[in-house]
């Protein structure tokens, strides 16, 4: 069910989501990023660091501003490479002027993991 | 110990002009891999800053991606990227890549249908586009929404025609083991709705999103998606000031 809140019209939207539930061993953290200052870079805190070898971020991002100032919605969501587990999401936006916010959520693979053996054993039964 | 999921990510920079990067990695399996990227650039056209990307050929082995964006681009970009890929010899694979491909939208085309066998709701789609380099507005042309509109059917519609635009659509099944539900959401007349949704848990809950747009702006254009408890999932837009 859909509920509407009574905000300025400024267009419409058409979309789709999916609730993607992973498995107790996976840590989905999820939060608002903000950049206030309008600028080129920054970060939001995680709480448990990722490891980058097995998590990825999905995120969407509002902007504030009507005009057409493109492209400064677009925004990129990363972990630093060279900080391996990292305890911060970093956003990049080289585009600066304008307000945004990052829905962000980050999914930690790292602790779901199976044995060789079991594995193997699996396989060889089918 | 292996993990279900592994995940290479990195950052590209991107010289004025430049249309397509090769970008070697970790060989991974196509059929159990799919590609998150997003680029960001300085003022000029839109489609400066938006990217799609593909594996370099298909199969158990391949060791290549290509990024790629349209036309004669006008200034620098940076992306990212993450290869997120499923452990095809786990007890279970954590997901597989249904179908992945590239429609050409002309000028004038709003939708257009993709033939997936027995695509599913629960089959989670996401886009990418690159679109005319010309093009110095109109952002909601570039956005895509791809949902299953029939048994076989996967319809990709875009808000506003007027530039060819070429949209890549990634359908993941995930395996039972990952608990998936599928909703629209419509923002018609507001800039803040509610979805109620089944209740998950939200410690290991994500949300993969795919929308178009029908007014050209910044705002107008860019909805952020939040999961508020286990039942709600907002939908939130800006204007000129923060609304929220």
């Amino acid at each position: 069910m859909s509920v509407q809140k009574g905000r300025q019209l400024t267009g419409n939207i058409d979309g789709n989501f999916w609730t993607v539930e992973f498995p107790s061993e996976v840590v989905v953290e999820h939060d608002l990023a903000l950049d206030a200052a309008k600028g080129y870079d920054w970060h939001d805190a995680l709480t448990t660091p990722a490891a980058s070898a097995n998590s990825f971020i999905v995120s969407t991002n509002g902007c504030t501003g009507t005009g057409t100032a493109f492209p400064r919605p677009n925004i990129i969501a990363y972990y630093d490479e060279d900080v391996v587990p990292d305890d911060q999401i970093h956003f990049e936006a080289d585009y600066s002027g304008q307000e945004r916010k990052t829905a962000w959520f980050s999914v930690d693979t790292s602790l779901w993991v199976f044995s060789e053996a079991s594995a193997g054993q699996l396989m060889n039964w089918a | 110990m292996s993990n279900y999921i592994t995940v290479q990510e990195a950052r590209t920079t991107w010289a004025s002009g430049d249309v397509s990067k090769t970008v070697s990695i970790e060989a991974v399996n196509t059929d159990y891999s799919f590609i998150i990227v997003k680029g960001t650039a300085p003022n000029g056209n839109q489609s400066n800053a938006d990217f799609t990307a593909k594996f370099n050929g298909t199969g158990a082995s391949i060791d290549e991606i290509i990024i790629e964006r349209y036309g004669s681009p006008n200034n620098t970009a940076t992306t990212q990227y993450f290869v997120v890929s499923a452990n095809a010899d786990a007890p279970i694979i954590a997901f597989e890549t249904i179908a992945t491909d590239e429609v050409v939208f002309g000028s004038i085309d709003t939708s257009k249908n993709e033939t997936i066998t027995g695509l599913l709701d629960t089959d989670v789609v996401f886009t990418q586009s690159r679109c005319n380099a010309s093009l110095t507005d109109n952002r909601e042309r570039t956005l895509f929404q791809g949902y299953r509109s029939g048994a076989d059917t996967l319809t990709l519609e875009r808000g506003g025609s007027g530039t060819e635009v070429i949209c890549r659509y990634w359908v993941i099944r995930f395996s039972s083991d990952i608990t998936v539900a599928k909703y629209d959401f419509t923002m018609t007349g507001s800039n803040d709705i509610d979805v109620t949704v089944t209740s998950v848990d939200v410690t290991r809950t994500a949300l993969f999103v795919n929308y178009e747009a029908s007014a050209n702006g910044l705002a107008q254009g860019s909805p952020y998606l939040q999961l508020e408890t286990d039942t709600n999932v907002s939908s939130k837009r800006e204007t000129t000031n923060w609304q929220h």
